[in-house]
């Protein structure tokens, strides 16, 4: 008998179905790992196994967990899910009380299931998930996300429960961080015996980590069976198109025209300062950075999630001022307070999130335009001409440009974006991790469009990633950052074959094997 | 407009209710069923009949011509103390959030400092000054106004500032009062609304509260509250002078805080937002 | 944590400056001659000189008000003109009347309007959801001296359970007294009531849809317990910040409510000494009231450090 048993499981808001007739078994002690894009109902699914959906959800369907249908009363159902259902979820930092000492929250736990909860069976859940004794007395802000994320993986082992769910717990956490979660996830699991329901977007984390897997698309599960057979001989067409979106093609290497280089950083430094009163404390986020770009490269820029990454970008587009050091581009000085218009212009940022990136009160065609706010000199139909042109390389139709925002897909707005940033046509484009927020199926196109009009319009990227295959596939140069610095560069391939920094090691070693 | 009211009864029964009083307000500028100013010793306290709908008062005055006049002095004194609050209180608040630092700090500081200062207070120290007036409760309810709409508006644009399509607007070379008036204002617009609706009621609340202790409006002009004073030391024995206009006074508040809420449902996306964003993934 | 409270406290000491300085500048420096200001236009010079010699008006503005202000801090308000008793006194008096008005009325309307917040957003959408929320949108459309108004009708007039008005000493007979606080402090405190009511609901609606609460359910509480237990305590942080404010808007109530029920409060003290022209007595009053507004928003702030461990961190390093 299965542990998990969903039978035509509906799921829907109002008119809407989110989940669509989804049916399967989960056997004692399998890792069944559920893959799909955003909205495509599989934490729905999850959410339903434990009894945890939002009001106003209607469920049609038959869930049996362990021969048992789901009790209808919400204490009986209360109490199976703290004693035989752990659930570990997305976001850490939000899934904490804050007002509460982790280890309190952990007691409950272990109050709630066990009755008793002996000080030493809060230690011992503590350092099952690696963390000290010590951390019990903090606050959720005191930890970082990986931290928190054990305490999550605490509380739902208090219960010692024949079933953990983890949903996404890794996708807001850094490379590193997430490699040493999964393992985690993959040690609790194999010590006791536990059975795992594991919901990502990400196939490598899924591969990784589990033995049978679903692939979910709009409430419905278009392919099941063992991770070998999905992996190795994939029949559903969404199926194969999630596996050829993980492998990124390599891009031509760029022809680099020796000493023209266009963006020329020298010493640079930003220092944040920390409280008052003379106990101030200095924070270099920026530490003594020295680089430079030549035309047509394409540089990656990859470290752990503060590691100053971020600020150093933003020095760069002149968006925030350097403690120390120069920027200079084309040989013109870059800085917030005195960069002349047309030197602003040669310059741009497509940023992360394709849905904050755009004015929700204006339309795609006044965001698209705003930088040509920079060239003065253009006339009216000139700007006309430039947005025009900007939309149609991006390989959009310029009937859009009338709409707004919300009328647009992420991959879209994405490529709006990146009309966006070339409406100015300029040589330097920063690219701030400019496909992890895209679902995974259209990654592959963003990029292709990046490669093309790089060759096309012959730019200099410097490409923020944390996403060491995107890096290895797409860059010329990739550059490593820890605490601030710069401590290691090369070429990526032998970067990460042969790594000599510590940092640089970490993250080549937090890889996950490529599935297909 | 009008799908926006279709789906939200709330919103349209409290607008509706709202403009209609405020409408006859208005029309007792030109017209009202008997003269205000008109004494007639011999028909005072009358109760409600077809003559006198609302009965009239201690000087034989007709209630209904009162209750619409004083209607009108109240939103006009809630109108313009919200006035105040948006036209100062929102460019301090927008500044802060742009500026940050010491503007940020100057901001919330001389928002504190005006919270310490109630209205009542605001219009104790201005009657002491020129004696009391209408101008006197708008200026007093607008001061307490001004840190509201700081402190809304700070809110709503520190959420905005975070945004990348700011940045976007910084690299495209805005400046900081073109990004206030371009990106925040039209973004943060339907949460001023939502708070003026709010703040015109409280002000309705606040003008009764000051013109019955004489702080604000003055005979012969009326208001609601002024006709609360009048009937008070009467109201033991004829408690309908006091009923009249108290009534008049919650229909009011309780119309324009069910338009507020019902702008509030409808303008902000956040809310349906946050309802879908648990459901989507 | 010190660190934190020293600097709030310095921060109230600084508001409690720039206030008084606002009063003064108002009251002692835009009227002209104060002097001439209290007397009259047809008093005669002589008179004025003498009160001016009398109020130490020939010193310079800012010596002025910094022996004001010195002798505030000592608790020495200066001397009534009208009264002729010291202006401390005077205001010690109506205190006794406004301060525990004003604390019955903030208690009561706590215990009235926070479980209602509570149940309405537990029972959210239900039938006691609805009547409690229409219950609630009435009561913060009620002005509180109307209120009271009415309830002299009903309670007094009607069932003559409690006196209509006026008002006994504590000392002569602490019955008596509380007894006429009752109806006004019902008054003040209804209103706020629905105010905090639908205050709590929307927090705890809002803290219901967080993750944390889901982490709770799957630990094994129900969605009752989940919100009782980690739902309330984080909805009580914005509460807090209303509570403050509110506390503002009670003191001010008072001074309205006293009206009508004929008590001796603070209220009836300042408005006797604005149609007197009591400056002294107007300034003196206006700023204890600002102290006290001031000092709750200080509580508040103190509150918050005691319920969020994020705000000790943030200031306490």
């Amino acid at each position: 008998m299965s542990l998990v048993d969903i039978k035509d499981l509906r799921i829907s808001f109002g008119q809407v179905p989110a989940v669509d007739g989804v049916s399967l078994a989960i056997d004692h002690g399998d890792r069944f790992g559920l893959i799909g894009e955003s909205g495509s109902g599989k934490s729905l699914t999850a959410l339903a196994l434990a009894g945890l959906l939002p009001e106003g959800a209607r469920v049609d369907g038959q869930i049996l967990f362990d021969g048992q249908p789901l009790p209808a009363n919400e204490a009986a159902l209360a109490r199976l899910r703290g004693r035989r259902i752990g659930m570990v979820f997305q976001e850490p930092m939000t899934a904490l009380n804050p007002l509460m000492r982790v280890g309190d929250q952990i007691e409950e736990s272990v109050a709630l299931t066990r009755g008793d909860a002996s000080a030493g069976a809060i230690v011992q859940l503590l350092q099952e998930v690696g963390l000290d004794p010590s951390h019990g007395r903090r606050y959720p802000h005191q930890l970082s996300g990986g931290q928190r994320q054990r305490v999550m993986i605490a509380i739902a082992l208090a219960g010692e429960p024949d079933l953990m769910i983890a949903d996404e717990p890794t996708s807001a956490l850094d490379v590193i961080t997430q490699r040493t979660v999964i393992d985690l996830i993959d040690t609790v699991c194999a010590r006791r015996g536990m059975t795992l329901l594991f919901i990502s977007h990400d196939i490598k984390v899924v591969a990784a980590l589990c033995d049978h897997i679903a692939v979910m698309q709009q409430g419905t599960i278009v392919e099941k069976g063992t991770t070998e057979a999905v992996l190795n001989s994939p029949r559903d067409g969404y199926t194969r198109a999630l596996l050829a979106a993980s492998k990124i093609p390599r891009r031509r290497a760029a022809v680099i025209t020796a000493g023209a280089s266009v963006l020329d950083v020298e010493n640079l430094s930003r220092v944040y300062r920390h409280g008052m009163w003379g106990r101030s404390v200095k924070l270099r986020a920026v530490d003594d950075v020295s680089f430079s770009l030549s035309k047509g490269e394409c540089v990656a820029l990859v470290g752990p999630s503060g590691c100053g990454k971020t600020t150093l970008a933003r020095m760069l587009v002149g968006l925030d001022a350097p403690s120390s050091g120069t920027v200079t581009l084309d040989g013109e000085p870059v800085s917030p307070a005195k960069m002349r218009p047309i030197t602003r212009a040669k310059m741009s940022l497509v940023f992360q999130d394709p849905f904050s990136s755009f004015d929700p009160r204006m339309t795609v065609e006044r965001s698209v335009a705003e930088p040509l706010h920079l060239l003065r000199a253009l006339s009216a139909t000139e700007k006309a001409a430039r947005v025009r042109e900007a939309v149609e390389a991006v390989g959009l139709d310029v009937a859009v440009l009338e709409r707004y925002p919300h009328e647009f897909s992420g991959g879209q707005r994405q490529r709006l974006a990146i009309a966006r940033a070339l409406v100015t046509r300029p040589s330097l484009v920063v690219l701030d991790e400019p496909v992890s927020a895209l679902d995974v199926s259209i990654r592959g196109e963003v990029l292709a469009l990046l490669a093309g009009l790089q060759e096309e319009y012959h730019l200099t990227y410097l490409l923020i990633s944390h996403d060491l295959d995107l890096v290895a596939a797409v860059a010329d140069r990739a550059m490593v950052m820890e605490a601030g610095r710069i401590v290691e560069s090369g070429r990526p391939d032998d970067l990460f074959a042969r790594p000599r920094h510590p940092m640089t090691r970490a993250l080549a070693d937090a890889r996950l094997p490529n599935p297909a | 407009m009008i799908p926006l009211l279709r789906g939200h009864p709330r919103l349209l029964v409290g607008a509706g209710i709202s403009l209609l009083l405020a409408l006859a307000g208005l029309v007792s500028l030109v017209w009202t069923p008997y003269p205000i100013e008109q004494v007639v010793v011999a028909e005072r306290f009358l109760g409600s009949g077809p003559q006198h709908w609302l009965g009239t008062d201690h000087l034989g005055r007709d209630m209904l011509s009162l209750i619409m006049s004083g209607t009108l002095t109240s939103f006009l004194v809630a109108g313009l103390a919200a006035g105040i609050g948006i036209g100062i209180g929102v460019p301090m608040g927008l500044a802060a959030a742009l500026w940050g630092g010491w503007v940020e700090w100057l901001v919330l500081r001389v928002s504190d400092l005006t919270f310490a200062f109630p209205a009542v207070i605001v219009a104790i120290l201005i009657a002491t000054l020129v004696g009391p007036g209408e101008s006197n409760a708008i200026f007093a309810i607008g001061i307490f106004n001004i840190p509201v709409f700081a402190r809304v508006a700070r809110g709503g644009a520190l959420t905005l500032v975070g945004q990348d399509y700011v940045a976007a607007a910084r690299l495209a070379g805005r400046n900081r009062i073109a990004i206030a008036w371009l990106h925040l204002l039209p973004n943060i617009g339907s949460l001023i609304i939502v708070q003026g609706t709010i703040q015109l009621s409280l002000g309705i609340l606040a003008e009764a509260g000051l013109s019955y202790i004489g702080l604000g409006t003055q005979p012969p002009a009326t208001s609601l509250g002024l006709m609360l004073r009048d009937a008070q030391s009467l109201f033991l024995i004829h408690p309908w002078l006091s009923i009249v206009p108290g009534l008049a006074i919650v229909v009011i508040v309780i119309a324009l805080n069910m338009a507020g809420d019902g702008l509030r449902d409808a303008l902000d996306p956040r809310l349906r937002r946050q309802e879908l964003g648990h459901v989507a993934g | 944590m010190t660190l934190y409270i020293a600097r709030r406290f310095l921060g109230f000491l600084a508001t409690l400056l720039i206030a008084a300085a606002i009063i003064f500048v108002l009251l002692d420096l835009l009227p002209g001659d104060p002097a001439r200001f209290i007397l009259g236009i047809n008093a005669s010079d002589a008179s004025v000189a003498a009160l001016r010699t009398q109020m130490g008006l020939d010193a310079p503005a800012l010596s002025r008000f910094l022996s004001w202000v010195w002798g505030v801090a000592r608790g020495d308000f200066g001397l009534s003109s009208t009264q002729r008793a010291p202006v401390s006194e005077l205001i010690w008096e109506r205190m006794a009347v406004t301060l525990p008005l004003t604390l019955f009325a903030m208690v009561v309307s706590m215990l009235v309007g926070l479980p209602m917040g509570i149940i309405a957003a537990m029972r959210r959408g239900k039938a006691a959801d609805t009547t409690l929320m229409v219950m609630a949108q009435t009561g913060v459309a009620v002005p509180n001296f109307w209120f009271g108004m009415l309830l002299t009708l009903i309670f007094a007039v009607g069932l003559r359970w409690l006196p209509t008005g006026g008002f006994t000493p504590w000392d002569e007979d602490a019955g008596a007294a509380l007894r006429a606080m009752v109806l006004p402090g019902m008054a003040l405190a209804l209103p706020q009531a629905a105010i905090l009511a639908r205050v709590m609901r929307t927090a705890l609606v809002d803290v219901a849809e967080q993750d944390f609460i889901r982490t709770a359910r799957a630990k094994g509480l129900t969605r009752d317990q989940a919100l009782w237990r980690h739902g309330v305590r984080n909805a009580l942080l914005p509460v807090l910040t209303i509570l403050g404010l509110q506390f503002a808007f009670l003191i001010a109530g008072t001074i309205i409510v006293e009206n009508v029920f004929y008590l001796p409060g603070l209220g009836r003290l300042i408005f006797t000494a604005i149609s007197e022209r009591d400056l002294v007595l107007v300034r003196g009053a206006t700023l204890v009231l600002v102290v006290v507004v001031s000092a709750t928003m200080l509580l508040v702030d103190l509150g918050y450090a005691l319920v969020d461990p994020r705000l000790r961190r943030e200031s306490g390093r």
